[in-house]
């Protein structure tokens, strides 16, 4: 019995000194913008999949002013947008700007 | 070109970051899950060592009380390594991702299940009394039969986790970016969660697995519970006696830390399934979340009252307990003047034997 005991007094301070140090953690959309974003303001975009621990597709569009903004897949001008910064990209440089996460 | 309305779109939604959540989580961790699983740890071996050990006849309840003490070793086991990982990258890996959280959804299952066919047992061994005399010769198959279906639907029900938890990049979530930095940053989390490689089947199990969770986890081993104990309070009421109403009591006990420990848990899961693909502000998110963090420390605290409401506070039980202190006692005595302690052991196992009684009777379980 004092065996199990020294083994759970090292699982305690295992578990102590583990959580000492912290993570961030990632950032989910939970919500869309309601009006459109105009072009001018926006710098960039990343798209958030449902696969994981996100729950809704979404595009953030990373403004001017360094907030990321929440926007729905399936507005049609969201998908514009994109289209217009992927061409953007493109234009801009070679293949290595645009990269996949998996 | 800078219309008025503009300068509001930058007020508009953005992803939430869950600090807050994962600040409660981390306290959660290092000051209640640690106290649940020292608590476990002490309560079930205990339990195991005695069952195994001593009690050499078991009913059917010792059986399944048993198999519960197992259930809930091995989750307290799985929780301290579970938070291990997630403090550190998950670095023992992906199976290690898929085997904890997989053991940790079947121990879930049985734990549950199990208690509610320890209702069961109770409710035949006194509502159907006379009934339960004729069964009893075949009880133990019974039993252990039982068990080893529940333990099988327990990994039938834990499929889906063994399959979709999976140890992947916390930026994975973002599938693409025009922002190289964003994908290439030099500080990688791994995370491990649901993993779909389907955009179909996500929204269908995320919502599928939980609820099973709810439904098979909680409602039905709950419903059981409910009818099997209020028929065996009712019964116990009518013969009036002493010692029947100090197993009201117990009764009454055990449903009560059950519903305490499982009730808000399930439903915040139930409130979040619901919830989950409505749009909604990062405050009402983090709520959900705490909700969920704070009400599932309650339902694992649920693991280390199981030996207190179902083994010590049978009076076998307890007399088999002080049998081990005294035998350590004595042990711990003689093996500082002998250390040839293995044929020692056996010794005291064959006078075990021999002065245990076989009038063990389900019932005594729970009369205090």
């Amino acid at each position: 019995m004092a065996q199990f005991s020294l083994t759970a007094a090292s699982v305690l301070l295992l578990l102590s000194v583990a959580l000492l140090c912290t993570n961030a953690a990632a950032a989910c959309c939970s919500r869309y913008v309601e009006n459109e974003i105009s072009i001018a303001r926006i710098n960039g975009y990343s798209i958030q999949t449902n696969r994981g621990r996100c729950h809704i597709n979404a595009v953030i569009f990373h403004t001017i002013k360094g907030k990321d903004l929440c926007a729905d897949p399936a507005q049609p001008w969201v998908m514009n947008r994109i289209k217009f910064l992927r061409e953007k990209v493109k234009s801009m440089k070679g293949s290595n700007t645009t990269s996949q996460a998996n | 070109m800078n219309e008025t309305s503009t300068v509001e779109y930058d007020y508009g939604p953005s992803p939430c970051d869950m600090d807050r959540n994962r600040q409660v989580e981390q306290a959660a961790q290092l000051y209640v899950h640690s106290v649940i699983c020292v608590l476990g740890l002490v309560g079930n071996i205990l339990v195991i060592v005695t069952y195994t050990l001593y009690k050499r006849t078991k009913s059917m309840t010792d059986v399944y009380l048993l198999n519960v003490a197992v259930s809930d070793l091995m989750f307290v086991v799985t929780l301290p390594l579970i938070i291990y990982n997630e403090q550190y990258n998950w670095d023992m890996g992906n199976w290690a991702c898929k085997l904890l959280r997989g053991m940790y959804s079947i121990n879930l299952y049985s734990g549950m299940l199990l208690l509610a066919c320890i209702s069961g047992d109770r409710y035949i061994s006194i509502v159907q009394a006379r009934r339960s005399f004729r069964i009893r010769s075949r009880t133990m198959a019974y039993s252990r039969i039982i068990c080893v279906l529940v333990w099988m639907v327990a990994l039938g029900l834990s499929i889906p986790t063994f399959i979709y938890f999976k140890k992947y990049d916390e930026n994975d979530n973002i599938v693409e970016s025009s922002e190289l930095d964003l994908i290439n940053s030099g500080e990688r989390e791994a995370v491990c969660d649901f993993w779909f490689e389907n955009n179909s089947t996500a929204p269908l199990m995320k919502i599928m697995v939980p609820s099973t969770q709810v439904a098979v986890g909680f409602f039905l081993p709950f419903l059981i519970m409910c009818f099997c104990y209020s028929s065996i309070i009712l019964t116990l009421l009518r013969a009036k006696n002493f010692q029947r109403h100090k197993a009201v009591r117990v009764v009454v006990a055990v449903v009560v830390v059950f519903i305490a420990c499982h009730l808000p848990y399930n439903i915040a899961l139930l409130y979040h399934i619901v919830d989950m693909f409505r749009p909604k502000d990062c405050k009402e998110q983090e709520w959900t979340e705490m909700a969920l963090t704070i009400t599932e420390s309650l339902a694992y605290l649920h693991c280390c009252l199981n030996p207190v409401l179902y083994a010590f506070i049978g009076v076998k039980f307890r007399n088999h307990f002080l049998k081990i202190l005294e035998d350590l006692w004595c042990l711990g005595k003689r093996y500082i003047y002998s250390r040839r302690s293995s044929r020692f052991t056996s010794e005291f196992y064959v006078s075990r034997k021999s002065t245990e009684g076989y009038n063990n009777e389900n019932a005594s379980s729970f009369t205090m």
